[in-house]
């Protein structure tokens, strides 16, 4: 848990970083994350995948995809003026993305979260 | 009587402070409410699980060491309006915990309790698409339940 000022919670819900950057055309994020029941040590997440949503094109997003690197994303998420989550995500790779009806989707997949 | 007075003082002040001890209130904010561990789980929206029977087979290094055997499989579902920091971290660790469900039938009625002992999560799910738009779930294996 993050202790936050209120200053810094005038927008309560979610933001996303891309190796320290800021997402700011974000429309939502979706993710799971699935473990193995048994878990031996120093073992991570058996799959994390995740979606970025966004209102355009993120020139950021797009040369992660073309380059094919892994980056560090990090979702918050504000509950109230002084509780927020923090997910790490590391090793992430954007696999693809997609175009609808005024929103880009880019697929992402991750290697563990911390 | 100064010793009398100061002897009812300090009785009261002892059954004060061993009732202090003893006494634990719970609040109930909704009528769903989840505890990990003791500690309550903020902005819980729902909660489900299910117990089925089945059959099981374990084996050892070799094929010649299987035994099928009869037991439940516990699964259960709690969804929140938001990330929960507490179940985050099992799910990181992959520790096990204890989750005690409290569900009051309806306003001002009885509240039930359930018990669920050695718990992991094995499954987390987000969406956001908006403050008020936000759900995550958290799927977990118990492996035991009692009412």
């Amino acid at each position: 848990m993050i202790p936050l000022f209120p200053a810094f919670a005038e927008d309560l819900g979610t933001t996303v970083s891309v190796d320290g950057i800021s997402i700011k055309e974000l429309k939502g994020v979706t993710f799971t994350i699935a473990c193995r029941e048994v878990k031996t040590e120093d073992e991570g997440p058996l799959k994390v995948d995740g979606k970025l949503i966004t209102e355009g094109s993120v020139g950021l997003l797009d040369r992660v995809l073309k380059s094919e690197s892994k980056v560090e994303i990090i979702i918050t998420n504000v509950r109230s003026e002084e509780e927020a989550e923090e997910l790490k995500f590391n090793g992430s790779r954007i696999e693809s993305v997609s175009k609808g009806a005024k929103k880009y989707v880019y697929r992402f997949t991750a290697e563990a979260v911390e | 009587m100064k010793k009398f007075i100061l002897a009812v003082i300090m009785i009261s002040c002892l059954f004060s402070y061993a009732f202090a001890e003893k006494i634990t209130i719970t609040v109930f904010t909704s009528p769903k409410n989840v505890y990990v561990d003791g500690a309550a789980v903020k902005g819980v929206k729902d909660f489900e699980y299910e117990a089925k029977k089945q059959v099981e087979v374990a084996s050892g290094s070799s094929d010649d060491l299987m035994i099928a055997y009869e037991g439940y499989i516990i699964k259960g579902t709690i969804t929140l309006d938001s990330l929960s920091p507490v179940l985050d971290k099992h799910l990181k660790e992959g520790s096990t915990f204890n989750l005690d469900y409290f569900e009051a039938e309806k306003e001002g009625s009885n509240v039930k309790k359930t018990v669920f002992s050695g718990c992991k999560i094995i499954k987390s799910y987000f969406s956001y698409e908006g403050p008020d738009k936000t759900v995550s779930k958290y799927i977990f294996r118990a492996q035991g339940v009692a009412e």
